[in-house]
């Protein structure tokens, strides 16, 4: 009986477990949520992630597979694909996208991805009770900015979309869409409030974060949309007459850096690291493998055009050539010591000025706009024209100055109701696909996002 | 005199050992009678030194045979390494009891004979003596009450594998065991009936190496492209001759003693240990062997491919062929012809093992100690190769009076890989027939122009990776009081990995004119170093006809992983590569330090009556730092019965049947592999940085609540022995249900992730039914044949799912069926007016979409599975086979299959393409990707029933043949033998092989080798 005694003794010390045996210390790779935001420097640690998060792997990122600036061009006349694979970049290429594939998901989920991370600073941020008002305002805005900047683009590929301002996954699983007016109405309201939190004065001299006036052209691009000119117009005069920005003249400084003319460029991870601009689409001595200028946009240059010499390339093989896009010069990582990832430039605010004065009749304000441009590009400048030829000479004239950039030929002919116009070298073209169809794993993880746009 | 006493003792032990048998008035005859009895003991003491041989059937010496007195086991010796034992003052009416793992226990009268020589008879079931490895605690296998499947060393030994896990395919019921790929060093998906959680990661099974829990989640981070799921196993660290048994633990009882980490199934894994023999023996075993790919696919020539392309733009209505139509406009040679899977996967792997191993000791005492070096190549040769070092000893010793036993193991094991970084195999099935040759003239790699996207440029880009496992076990028990032992099982398992991806500038096509700035390396770290210590305490007890042994202990654990990866990016030259200091870019890709914290006790209590009657207690209370405090404990049990019916009078004297068993068992285990810290608020340093600044994201959507999945076993069985043990027949049906399952829901992407950790309501039944049947048709003198057959017959249901409808598993999932299934479209054929697949509209919207028209379900799992050997043994001679079979549904090579006409080869199957003049033709007209129509219902097809195919097949897994030499001079033993492996396979299946989890990698290899063990 003695034996027995023993073994209960011995079992009920062991009963006797401690909860502190099974405490552990936490990941040195994580940081708890409530202490990211009380100290400015972790709080903006979040938000340079969000910076870095959009120059990798974002519909901004200045050039790639999954980015507006390549995949918009091949889908509308500037790039030709010649990818040899069965995924979905070619297809977006041809315009023979369906809601499977999985190109248009992953920008969609990346997407979504970085609007979260921003609600999460901008949650963070507001409810610290550590930072200071400054501080606050200051991460609130640029993260509230992105997020704006981002559901632009989500809008304009998809229509009608999802808008959320909430972390809670059991709402967020159940959105329904939003109608694409009240998307640009709720992104105005945003886009307003980051230009009244966040200054003029940039963060950093080589104006690698977002300032007021990358809000103010923001807002002015929204008000392109919903046809409100005189809006348009008073932003963009904001923008211009700033002593911050001057407008270059020399067609070769364009993606330099140091340029008085940039509004915002994202810097590349590394000192002397290379854009993906430069290093995307460079090809040599060989048949193209993956993206070259389009030959209809390489012949809508004048002859004249220094933008043929500077900004496109020639390739030569076989007896053959084609072009490549050459905005970016340094394509090897270590040798880049003067470019950055420009994503707003003073000649947008020229154009959008210049289309928002031709609205209102105002060819003869609007003219010196576009001529500044062209002019810079070693061409003549314009006079009086009609109307509707100096809409045209203006969408013409944009996609020779932006081509290849953040999907502006895209953006530009759908807002103006011109996209048919392409189909003269996109045999697949139908009206609907000025929409992409919502990726069908998202319908089928949330019915509440039916129906699918038409068409697909 | 001290003789004298014991051997009274061991009388008196005797003799109550008769009392007990009999009734009442013969006891007070035999009490009566004691004294004489005892007196006669003394009177009959007389002593004689007693000595022979022990041998085998084949007259070869026996080692390591116990040899002792029956009445007083604690005498007695063993044998040596020729068979002989030498006994001292042995009574001359005394009993010899001879007994060996294997051989039925023997006992002869000394009758006053000095030489007792023994030939042992091999016992093949020998259910009475047997004893299985249940983790905490033995059991005698006819005692029972779980479900417990053993692989012992001698169905393993010797196979031309690199991890034991090849070796136990098909040989076990209710374990469904799949090779990831052919390339050496990789991982295997292992089912111990079925598939209990619906997240993949939380399938894996509970690995114990000799008492030490090893972590089944593999700690490779950049084997991604070459081993399926960058998984390897954590069995690749031992070598498979050093492994005793194999033992497989399935049912709550067997289960429920390992709590939250037990509802996969366990596998235990015993190493082997000294033999005493008196003498020490030197083992010496090499082997060497050829492997092959098993199969290839027949795919088009030259003339049938360059056919399929011309046709192909023909009916794109293309005359011209595009400038990088390389293959059909000239550029390349259209009279080439190259089998690319034999110039790519096709060269010859060898395989070459030496291991060398000394083990001896005395009868308290016995060490082993054991070397091994193996090396292997691949198929895609180029001087890839995998290479292990394995060093083991152990050390076991008992005190004189039998108190105090210490065990201590060491397993050392070094294994390094070096493989090409991604898998080509899919490629060698879709290069054109004729593109270039891959070697210009003088060597070098050939581009053609640069039109070649040389397949061997793959090879360029390596992966390479280093670990070095020791796993140290310590077991000690000592019996404080009688009957009463306390014990120690401590261990501590340590891991370094370090893994090595290059990505050097000349993977590339020169054309893109990239130099060693872009060539980039990941080198990644991983330490794990784990301890264990698990104080218990034994209490076994008789009375009269009860007996009981209980069990109590406790287990803690601690797992500290730290995990480093850089990435190196820009080289002044490729030479400098693995030196990430040469870098021009460096950045930190993960630096993380996660700790796991386990606390549990547990208990059993085993209670016998009359050894017919058996009831088995377990229970587990335990705690994992895997979920957030308010769900960091909880409790698992069960209980297991069993019923010998056999021993029953009505049964006991039966001539037919000698066992039989009724066993049940029901009760609760418990799963926790879900990753560290999932249950935190945080964000995560990331290894980008912005502006200067290093930067942080949200690590994951924030769920503190979720704990443990359950899964509730029950099991029947019946387990019965005929004609002596010639015949055992087991029948086992089961049924698990796993609830509150704890998986990564999926979430639209508009949550920020694309799923929450949360427990699901949802329960997953595993269902099913084992049968085993162990033969021995034929025993004589000279001939043994056994056979033995296993199937088992799993079913698998989600039988349970509230809400699914508006649930994101909606198209995943249906309740009612497998959790294996998929869901597709109806392929109905061609349709002769478009030539166009077609699906059936459910909907009748007139369009094909999802998910109102892809409502077929299609079950890709296993119906049934099984192996059939047989073992035949001829004097020196002994032969054996095993048939694998499994009938079961998979993707066939539709499912992977790219457009035809694409500048893609296809299998010889398109051939059969529809046109009106062949309206049966099995695939539709080509098209080279320009046709939208066709792009679209191909994409449909590779998602309809078309690819859902029967995957069955019949494999004649293993082969062995071996020959013991005659023994020369001081060689006590050597042994010649050849062994086959997957030599055979029947299938009906479309594609490369039926045995894979995850496409496009390379099957397992066919394998011959030839061997020698010596033993002196």
């Amino acid at each position: 009986m003695k034996n027995i005694y023993l073994l209960f003794c011995f079992g009920v010390f062991l009963l006797t477990a401690c909860e502190e045996l099974v405490d552990v210390d936490a990941p040195t790779n994580q940081l708890g949520t409530e202490q990211v935001f009380e100290s400015p420097e972790t709080a903006n640690a979040a938000l340079a992630g969000l910076y870095a998060d959009l120059r990798d792997g974002s519909v901004i990122t200045g050039a790639g597979f999954y980015t507006a600036g390549t995949l918009m061009a091949s889908y509308t006349d500037e790039l030709d694909c010649y990818t040899n694979d069965q995924n979905g970049i070619l297809d977006i290429s041809r315009n023979l996208q369906q809601e499977t594939n999985t190109v248009i998901s992953n920008i969609w989920n990346t997407a979504y991805g970085q609007v979260y991370y921003a609600n999460s600073i901008i949650y963070g941020a507001t409810h610290s009770t550590k930072l200071s008002d400054t501080e606050k305002n200051q991460i609130t805005g640029e993260a509230l900015l992105i997020r704006s900047l981002i559901y632009y683009y989500l809008q304009q590929f998809f229509g009608d979309i999802p808008y959320t301002n909430s972390l809670d996954y059991e709402y967020n699983r159940n959105l329904t869409k939003t109608d694409a007016t009240e998307v640009l109405e709720q992104l105005e309201t945003d886009v307003t409030e980051a230009a009244l939190l966040i200054e003029d004065e940039y963060r950093n001299s080589e104006r690698i974060y977002l300032n007021r006036k990358a809000a103010q052209l923001m807002l002015a691009r929204i008000y392109l949309l919903r046809e409100e000119w005189e809006l348009a117009e008073q932003m963009i005069g904001t923008i211009i007459q700033s002593p911050l920005y001057e407008f270059e003249e020399d067609i070769s400084e364009v993606f330099h850096k140091t340029g008085q003319h940039i509004l915002w460029q994202l810097e590349p991870e590394n000192d002397g690291d290379a854009t993906e601009e430069a290093s995307f689409y460079y090809f040599t001595d060989a048949a193209p493998s993956a993206y070259t200028l389009a030959p209809d946009l390489v012949n809508s240059f004048d002859n004249n055009d220094l933008r043929i010499q500077v900004w496109m390339a020639e390739v030569s093989f076989d007896e053959k050539s084609w072009y490549r896009p050459f905005k970016y010069k340094n394509k090897d990582n270590g040798s880049n010591d003067n470019e950055y990832s420009v994503i707003f430039r003073l000649a947008e605010p020229y154009f959008i000025m210049a289309e928002a004065l031709i609205r209102q009749n105002r060819q003869n304000e609007a003219l010196p706009y576009l001529n500044a441009i062209r002019e810079r590009a070693g061409l003549t400048a314009l006079t009086s024209l009609s109307d509707e030829d100096f809409i045209n000479e203006l969408l013409a004239e944009k996609r020779r100055e932006f081509f290849t950039e953040f999907g502006h030929r895209f953006l530009d002919l759908k807002r103006m109701g011109h996209l048919d116009e392409i189909r003269a070298v996109k045999a697949n073209w139908e009206d609907y696909m000025q929409v992409w169809p919502l990726p069908q794993n998202e319908l089928l993880l949330n019915p509440n996002l039916n129906p699918q746009n038409t068409g697909y | 005199m001290q003789n004298f006493k014991s051997y009274s003792s061991a009388l008196l032990r005797r003799v109550s050992q008769i009392l007990n048998g009999m009734d009442r008035t013969l006891k007070l005859l035999v009490i009566f009678c004691i004294p004489i009895l005892l007196f006669s003991g003394h009177a009959y003491a007389q002593t004689i030194n007693v000595s022979g041989r022990v041998t085998d059937q084949n007259k070869q010496p026996l080692p390591g045979v116990n040899v002792v007195l029956k009445e007083s086991p604690s005498i007695g010796t063993i044998t040596e390494a020729n068979g002989r034992y030498f006994l001292d003052d042995v009574p001359t009416d005394a009993i010899l009891s001879f007994s060996f793992i294997g051989f039925k226990t023997t006992e002869i009268p000394v009758n006053g004979r000095s030489l007792v020589d023994l030939q042992l008879q091999e016992d093949i079931t020998t259910l009475s003596e047997v004893t299985v490895n249940a983790g905490y605690y033995t059991v005698k296998e006819r005692e029972r009450t779980g479900s417990i499947s053993t692989v012992a060393a001698k169905e393993i030994e010797n196979q031309p594998v690199n991890n034991v896990l090849s070796a136990v395919q098909g040989r076990m019921a209710g374990v469904n065991i799949t090779q990831g790929s052919g390339v050496p060093g990789g991982g295997y998906n292992i089912q111990i009936r079925g598939v209990n959680s619906l997240r993949r990661a939380g399938n894996y099974p509970m690995y114990i190496i000799d008492g030490v829990p090893v972590s089944a989640e593999s700690s490779s981070s950049l084997s991604g492209a070459i081993l399926p799921r960058g998984e390897t196993s954590p069995l690749n660290a031992i070598n498979p001759n050093d492994i005793e048994s194999i033992e497989i633990l399935k049912d709550a009882d067997a289960t429920a003693i390992y709590g939250s980490r037990g509802a996969n199934g366990v596998i235990l894994v015993t190493t082997k240990k000294g033999k005493a023999g008196g003498k020490t023996v030197f083992s010496i075993n090499s082997s060497y062997g050829i492997s092959r790919i098993a199969n290839k696919m027949e795919l088009m020539n030259t003339e049938q491919y360059l056919e399929m392309r011309r046709q192909a733009y023909a009916n794109d209505g293309r005359t011209d062929y595009p400038a990088n139509a390389y293959d059909v406009n000239g550029t390349w040679d259209e009279s080439r012809y190259t089998d690319w899977q034999e110039e790519l996967i096709g060269e010859t792997a060898t395989n070459s093992n030496i291991q060398l191993s000394v083990n001896g000791g005395s009868q308290t005492t016995r060490f082993l100690i054991s070397g091994s070096h193996n090396e292997q190549s691949t198929v895609y040769g180029k001087g890839f190769k995998y290479k292990t070092n394995n060093l083991s000893w152990n050390l076991n010793h008992r005190s004189e009076d039998n108190k105090f036993i210490l065990n201590a193991n060491t397993l050392f094991s070094d294994q390094s890989n070096n493989l090409v970084q991604a898998d080509i195999t899919s490629k060698t099935l879709i290069l054109s027939p004729n593109a270039p040759a891959l070697y210009q003239g003088d060597g070098s790699l050939n581009w053609e122009n640069k039109t070649f996207n040389n397949p061997v440029a793959a090879y360029e880009a390596t992966y390479s990776s280093k670990v070095k496992t020791i796993n140290l076990n310590m077991n000690i028990s000592y019996e404080l009081l009688p009957a009463v032992y306390i014990k120690l099982n401590g261990g501590i398992n340590q891991q370094g990995s370090e893994e090595l991806l290059l990505s050097p500038n000349t993977k590339y096509n020169p054309a893109f004119g990239i130099t060693p700035a872009r060539s980039s390396a990941y080198k990644s770290q991983n330490r794990l170093f784990s301890y264990l210590v698990e104080p218990q305490m034994n209490y076994k007890q008789k009375y009269g006809d009860h007996e009981f042994d209980l069990l109590s202990g406790s287990t803690y654990q601690q797992r500290d992983k730290t995990s480093l990866q850089i990435f190196g990016y820009g080289f002044e030259s490729n030479a400098l590569i693995t030196n990430l200091e040469a870098a021009n870019t460096v950045s930190v890709q993960n630096d993380a330090k996660t700790e796991y914290r386990y606390f549990a006790v547990f208990g059993r209590v085993n209670y016998q009556y009359k050894k017919r009657y058996i009831v088995n207690l377990t229970g587990r209370r335990d705690g994992s730092s895997r979920f957030g405090t308010n769900n960091r404990f909880a409790s698992f049990g069960a209980v297991g019965a069993a019923w010998l019916f056999s021993e029953e009078n009505f049964l006991k004297n039966s001539t037919w049947l000698n066992f039989g068993k009724l066993r049940a068992s029901y009760g609760t285990t418990g799963n926790d592999l879900i990753g560290d810290y999932q249950y935190l608020d945080t964000y995560t340093l990331s290894s980008t940085s912005y502006g200067g600044s290093s930067s942080l994201y949200p690590s994951r959507l924030y769920n503190p609540y979720f704990s443990w999945e359950k899964t509730t076993k029950l099991e029947v069985a019946l387990e019965t022995g005929f004609l002596n043990d010639r015949m055992h027949f087991s029948a086992v049906w089961y049924r698990n249900r796993s609830g509150n399952q704890l998986v990564g829901i999926p979430l639209p992407a508009t949550t920020g992730f694309s799923s929450i950790q949360a427990n699901l309501p949802a329960t997953v039944e595993n269902k099913g039914t084992e049968f085993e049947l162990n033969t021995t048709p034929i025993q004589t003198k000279d001939f043994r044949w056994g056979s033995d057959l296993n199937i088992s017959f799993p079913t698998n249901k989600l039988v349970e799912f509230p809400g699914i409808e508006g649930s994101t598993y909606a198209n995943s999932y249906e309740v009612g069926y497998p959790v294996s299934i998929k869901k597709v479209y109806n392929y109905e054929g061609i349709d002769p007016e478009t030539g166009l697949y077609t699906f059936t509209d459910y909907n009748d919207d007139g369009s094909i979409t999802s998910p109102d028209d892809n409502q077929v379900i299609e079950d890709v799992g296993i119906k049934y599975f099984g192996g059939w050997s047989n073992q035949f043994a001829y004097k020196r001679w002994d032969f054996s086979f095993l048939f694998q079979f499994v009938k079961q549904r998979q993707s066939s090579y539709n499912a992977l299959m790219l457009n035809p006409g694409t500048m893609n080869n296809q299998p010889v199957e398109v051939l059969d393409v529809w046109s009106e003049t062949n309206p049966d033709g099995r695939y539709m007209a080509y098209t080279s990707g320009a046709d939208a129509q066709k792009n679209k219902v191909l994409r449909y097809f590779k998602n309809s029933t078309a690819t859902i195919s029967d995957a069955s097949f019949i494999r004649l897994k293993n082969v062995q043949l071996s020959y013991r030499l005659p023994v020369y001079k001081k060689v006590q033993d050597i042994r010649l033998y050849v062994q086959g492996q997957n030599l055979l396979t029947f299938t009906d299946y479309f594609g490369l092989d039926p045995e894979f989890f995850s496409t496009g990698f390379l099957p397992p290899l066919r394998t011959w080798s030839f061997g020698l063990q010596l033993n002196f």
